[in-house]
C-alpha cells in the first residue's frame, strides 16, 4: 500500500485531517489522545489494512525549551506489509494518556518502560510500576532535565559532579 | 629462601612466622587445610553480562578451569567463590549483597571484568550502574579486561590462591 | 575372633570413622551465623510465602502401596520356604489355606488401586487453544508459503 493511499485511509477513520510528522520515519500521523483508543481498534479489524502488531512504543522529550513530550506507537501489518506510526502530544506539565494495553497486549510492558524513564502516566493500566529502574528509584532517568540521586541505599551513585545531568 | 623485601616473600611472611611461634604441627594442619580449600573451590556463577561468556568460555576445553577443581554451583549455599562477571545494576546490588551473606565461610570474592572492578564503560554517564562491585561486598581479587581473556581469569584464581595459602588456622 | 566379635568390630571402626569426620569438621569449620545467613534461599530476593510447597498426595499413594507389598513380599518368603519343606499333608494343607488367604487379600488390595487409577501417574491436562483473532488464517497461511 503506497503512502499516499494509507494517508487518505488515515483520514477516512479518523474523520478528519491528519497531519503527517515530517521528521520521523516510517510514516508517522500526528493524532489525539483522545481518539487513539478508536483508531486501534478500527485498524485492527479493517479489511484493507489487518494492523495485527504493535511493535514499539517511544518516547521522546525534544528539550528543555519544549513545553510537549511526545510518545511514538510503530504499527505493523505482517500480512499486508504495511508499517506507519502514530504520533501522540502530551504536556509535560499533565503527561497522562490512555493505555492501549486492552487492545494491544504488548503495550502492557512498553507502556511501563515509557513511564519508568519519562513519567508519562497512562490512565487505565492495570500495573503501572517501574520496569527497569528500581522500585524506589527518584526520577525520570530519560528527561533531559534529569538529575541523578546523590544516594541509593547508602551507595553512592555518581563517580563525580559532572555525570549527575544528561549533559550530553 | 627469598630475599626479604621481594613480592614472594612478603606473601610467604605470615606463614613462616606462624611456622616459628605455633610449631610445626599447627603448621602442617595450615598447609593441607588451604590446600584443600583451595584445590577445590567451587564457584558461584554470577554472571551478569558479556563476561558471564568469558567465565563460560574459562570452563571450555583450552582453558578448562576445572582441573583447578573449580565447579560452578548454581546456589551460594555451596560455593566458596563468588565470581561476579558483569555490569552490577543498583536494582542488582540488594541481590548481590544478600547472596554474599548467604554464603557460608570461608568465602571469597573475585571481581572479574571492567564493570564490576570500577564500573567500567558507564562509569561516567551510567545513571543505573554501581561504581564498582566493592562498594557493596568485600573483593579478594581484581581482574581487569572488558572482557578478561579467559587465561586473565585464570591468573586471577591463581592469585586467589596464593592467597589462601597464606591463611592459618590461629588468625580469624 | 567369633562371627559376632567381627561384626563388633566393624560396626566399631564404622562409628567412629563417621565421629572423627563430624569431629575434625566442627573444628576447623569456622561458623558465623547471622539473621541474613539463615534466611531462606530465593535467588537473593526476600523470602515470599510458606517455605514448605504443596506435595501432590500421588507421592503419599505410591509410598503406602510399596509399603505395603514390600511386607508382603518380605512375609511370604519364609511362608514359601516351611510349605516346600513340609511333609506332613495337614500342615502342607492349613499353610495351603493361610499362604492363600494371605494372597486373596492382598491381590484384592491390589486390583482396587489397579482399577481406581493409583498405580497410574499423575497426567498433565494440556487446556485447548481458543484464541481466535480477527485477521483470516488464510492470509497468514499466504504470508508463511512466501517463505517455504
Amino acid at each position: 500500500m503506497s503512502e499516499q493511499l494509507l494517508h487518505e485511509k488515515v483520514q477516512v477513520i479518523c474523520g478528519r485531517d491528519v497531519q503527517q510528522a515530517e521528521q520521523y520515519s516510517p510514516i508517522t500521523f500526528r493524532l489525539q489522545p483522545d481518539e487513539l483508543m478508536g483508531f486501534f481498534e478500527r485498524i485492527k479489524s479493517d479489511t484493507d489494512l489487518y494492523i495485527d502488531r504493535l511493535s514499539c512504543i517511544t518516547g521522546i522529550d525534544p528539550g528543555k525549551d519544549s513545553e510537549h513530550m511526545e510518545v511514538l506507537y510503530h504499527l505493523e501489518s505482517i500480512t499486508a506489509g504495511i508499517l506507519f506510526a502514530v504520533l501522540i502530544s502530551v504536556p509535560k506539565s499533565n503527561p497522562i494518556i490512555p493505555s492501549v494495553q486492552s487492545i494491544w497486549k504488548s503495550a502492557n510492558w512498553l507502556e511501563r518502560e515509557i513511564f519508568d524513564m519519562y513519567g508519562i502516566h497512562f490512565s487505565g493500566h492495570p500495573d503501572l510500576r517501574r520496569i527497569l529502574m528500581p522500585a524506589d528509584w527518584e526520577g525520570y532517568p530519560l528527561r533531559k532535565d534529569y538529575v541523578t540521586q546523590n544516594e541509593y541505599h547508602g551507595i553512592q551513585v555518581e563517580a563525580n559532579e559532572e555525570s549527575k545531568t544528561n549533559s550530553l | 629462601m627469598e630475599t626479604p623485601g621481594t613480592p614472594l616473600a612478603e606473601l610467604g611472611k605470615p606463614y613462616r612466622e606462624s611456622f616459628g611461634n605455633s610449631g610445626i604441627i599447627v603448621s602442617k594442619i595450615d598447609d593441607l587445610l588451604n590446600w584443600s580449600r583451595l584445590s577445590s573451590m567451587f564457584p558461584m556463577t554470577f554472571g551478569l553480562a558479556c563476561c558471564a561468556i568469558e567465565f563460560m568460555s574459562t570452563g571450555t576445553q583450552p582453558y578448562d578451569m576445572d582441573r583447578f577443581g573449580m565447579a560452578p554451583r548454581a546456589t551460594p549455599r555451596q560455593s566458596d567463590v563468588m565470581i561476579v562477571a558483569g555490569t552490577v545494576t543498583f536494582k542488582m546490588a540488594d541481590r548481590i549483597k544478600r547472596l554474599y551473606e548467604q554464603m557460608a565461610e570461608p568465602r571469597y570474592v573475585i571481581s572479574m571484568g571492567s564493570c564490576s572492578n570500577c564500573g567500567g564503560p558507564y562509569w561516567q554517564h551510567g545513571y543505573h550502574v554501581v561504581k564498582g562491585v566493592d562498594k557493596i561486598i568485600p573483593v579478594d581479587v581484581y581482574v581487569p579486561g572488558c572482557p578478561p581473556r579467559p587465561e586473565a581469569l585464570i591468573e586471577g584464581i591463581l592469585k586467589l590462591h596464593e592467597k589462601i595459602k597464606t591463611e592459618s588456622l590461629l588468625q580469624s | 575372633m567369633s562371627g559376632l566379635g567381627q561384626v563388633l568390630l566393624f560396626t566399631g571402626a564404622g562409628i567412629v570413622f563417621i565421629l572423627v569426620t563430624l569431629l575434625v569438621s566442627r573444628l576447623i569449620s569456622p561458623s558465623k551465623p547471622n539473621s541474613e545467613k539463615n534466611e531462606v534461599y530465593e535467588s537473593g530476593e526476600e523470602p515470599v510465602g510458606s517455605y514448605w510447597p504443596a506435595i501432590s498426595n500421588g507421592y503419599f499413594v505410591l509410598a503406602l502401596l510399596f509399603i505395603l507389598f514390600e511386607i508382603e513380599v518380605i512375609l511370604l518368603f519364609p511362608l514359601a520356604l516351611v510349605f516346600g519343606k513340609s511333609t506332613d499333608p495337614i500342615q502342607a494343607g492349613i499353610l495351603w489355606v493361610a499362604i492363600s488367604g494371605f494372597l486373596i487379600i492382598l491381590v484384592a488390595g491390589l486390583a482396587y488401586a489397579w482399577a481406581k487409577g493409583h498405580l497410574d501417574w499423575m497426567k498433565p491436562k494440556p487446556e485447548k487453544n481458543t484464541f481466535s483473532g480477527v485477521v483470516p488464517e488464510e492470509r497468514y497461511k499466504a504470508f508463511n508459503s512466501r517463505f517455504k
